[in-house]
C-alpha cells in the first residue's frame, strides 16, 4: 500500500499535474492514502503517521526540492521510497530513469527497488541530487578528501553523490571570456588549460575564508566549514525497469 | 541555476592553480594539470600535463608525462615521456617511449624483471619457510643478475 505525500500546489498547472497523477495511480491500481504538508502537519509528522498506519512505501510527488526533503527523512528507516517528479529537467527523473509522469507511475507499479547512496552534510542533512556552493568572487578553499588535502581559489563547487562523493569545482574568474570562447569556436580551437577539477572520495571536509552556505535545491542546509560523506545504501528507491 | 563545465566522466582531474598534498587514488584515469605533492595511484592511466608538477611516486597501467615529475614511476604497461616532460627518478615499465626533447634522470627497469619480482614475492608470502629456499633458488636460476628479496 502506498502513502502519497503531495507538495502543496503553488499554481494552477501544478494542481492539474497532481490531478493527473491521482487519476493515473488509480487507473493502475496503486492508489493509496494522499496527504499534503501544511503548517499544522510537517512532512516528518506525515511520515510518522504513515508508519503508524503500517504503510511501508512512501511516494513523494512534486519538485526535486520537495522530493529531496521527503527522501532525507526516510534515511535510517526500512521504508521504500518512490518519487513522481513534476518539474521539467528534473534530476530526480534522471535518477529513477523516467522521462515523464506516465513512466514515473509505471515505475511505482513495477516496483523495482534499487538501493541508493545518499550524500550527507554532517550531521544528518541528506541530499539525493547535488549540493552547491556559489560565490560571485573566488575564495581560498581548503578541501580534505579521504587521503589528501588541497588548496585552490574556487568560485563554484558542486558535490554529487554516486558510489562516492564526486567533487567538481572551478574558478570562473579564470574562465575564458565570452569573446574568447567565440574566438575558440570560430577557429575550432580548444582552450589550452582546463580549469575544472574533478575528484571523488568517501568523505570531504570543506573550509573556506568565508562562512558561505552550502545549498541543496536552493535551500541552504549548512555553512562552511562542513563535512560531507557518502551514506551507502541509505535509501530503497523505486526505479523504472530497464528499457530495450 | 548553476551552470558550469560539469564532468560526467569517471576519473580525477586536478585543474591548474590547485595544489594537492597526500595520496591521490582512483580506479579510473587521473589527469593532472596542477601541483601534486604525494603519491598518485590509478588502476588505469595517469597523465601529467605540461603545466603539472608531481613530487612523489606514480603508479598506473599507463603513464604519460608532459610536465615535471620527481619520484619513482611504475607503469605496468607503458610509460611515455613527451618532449615537454621531465622525469627525475626511477622508472619501471614494460614499454618505454622517450620523445626527443624529453628529460630523464634516473634508473630504468623493464617489465620482465618486475614480473619475476612480483611473482616471487607472492609465492614467498604464501609458502612456509622450508619451501622458500626452493622458490628463491629457482628464481635465481632464471635471472642470475637480479636480486630476489627474501
Amino acid at each position: 500500500m502506498y502513502y502519497y505525500i503531495f507538495e502543496p500546489s503553488s499554481n494552477y498547472l501544478q494542481r492539474r499535474l497532481k490531478e493527473q497523477v491521482r487519476r493515473k495511480v488509480g487507473a493502475l491500481g496503486i492508489s493509496g492514502e494522499i496527504a499534503s504538508p501544511n503548517p499544522a502537519r510537517t512532512i516528518e509528522e506525515l511520515i510518522k503517521q504513515a508508519f503508524t498506519k503500517k504503510y511501508r512505501t512512501i511516494v513523494a510527488v512534486g519538485s526535486d526540492h520537495f522530493i529531496n526533503k521527503v527522501a532525507s527523512m526516510l534515511v535510517g528507516t526500512n521504508a521504500v521510497f518512490g518519487a513522481i517528479p513534476l518539474n521539467k529537467k528534473s534530476e530526480i527523473a534522471n535518477l529513477i530513469k523516467v522521462e515523464n509522469i506516465n513512466e514515473a507511475v509505471l515505475a511505482l507499479r513495477q516496483r523495482k527497488i534499487t538501493p541508493f547512496s545518499l550524500g550527507e552534510i554532517v550531521p544528518a542533512k541528506y541530499f539525493l541530487t547535488k549540493a552547491l556552493i556559489q560565490n560571485p568572487r573566488s575564495l581560498t578553499f581548503k578541501i580534505t578528501v579521504d587521503d589528501f588535502a588541497l588548496k585552490a581559489q574556487i568560485s563554484d563547487l558542486i558535490i554529487q553523490r554516486n558510489n562516492k562523493l564526486q567533487l567538481t569545482f572551478w574558478n570562473k574568474e579564470k574562465a575564458p571570456s565570452p569573446l574568447l570562447k567565440i574566438f575558440f569556436w570560430l577557429f575550432a580551437l580548444k582552450p589550452k588549460i582546463p580549469e575544472t577539477t574533478t575528484l571523488s572520495g568517501g568523505e570531504i571536509i570543506l573550509e573556506a575564508t568565508n562562512n558561505i552556505g552550502i545549498y541543496v535545491e536552493d535551500e541552504m542546509l549548512s555553512r562552511l566549514p562542513c563535512k560531507l560523506r557518502i551514506v551507502p545504501q541509505a535509501l530503497q528507491l523505486i526505479t523504472l525497469r530497464g528499457k530495450l | 541555476m548553476l551552470k558550469g563545465p560539469l564532468s560526467n566522466e569517471a576519473g580525477t582531474v586536478v585543474g591548474t592553480n590547485v595544489k594537492l598534498t597526500g595520496t591521490l587514488r582512483d580506479n579510473q584515469d587521473i589527469v593532472i594539470y596542477g601541483l601534486v605533492d604525494g603519491e598518485v595511484i590509478s588502476e588505469k592511466n595517469v597523465t601529467v600535463a605540461e603545466t603539472a608538477s608531481v613530487v612523489g611516486p606514480i603508479q598506473a597501467q599507463n603513464v604519460i608525462i608532459g610536465g615535471k615529475v620527481k619520484g619513482a614511476v611504475i607503469a605496468f604497461e607503458k610509460l611515455e615521456i613527451l618532449p615537454s616532460g621531465k622525469l627525475h627518478g626511477s622508472l619501471e615499465t614494460k614499454e618505454l617511449i622517450i620523445r626527443p626533447g624529453a628529460t630523464f634522470n634516473g634508473k630504468s627497469v623493464m617489465k620482465n624483471q618486475i614480473e619475476v619480482k612480483e611473482e616471487t614475492q607472492k609465492e614467498l608470502a604464501g609458502l612456509k619457510i622450508d619451501k622458500r629456499e626452493k622458490v628463491v633458488a629457482s628464481a635465481k636460476e632464471k635471472f642470475p643478475d637480479y636480486e630476489i628479496e627474501e
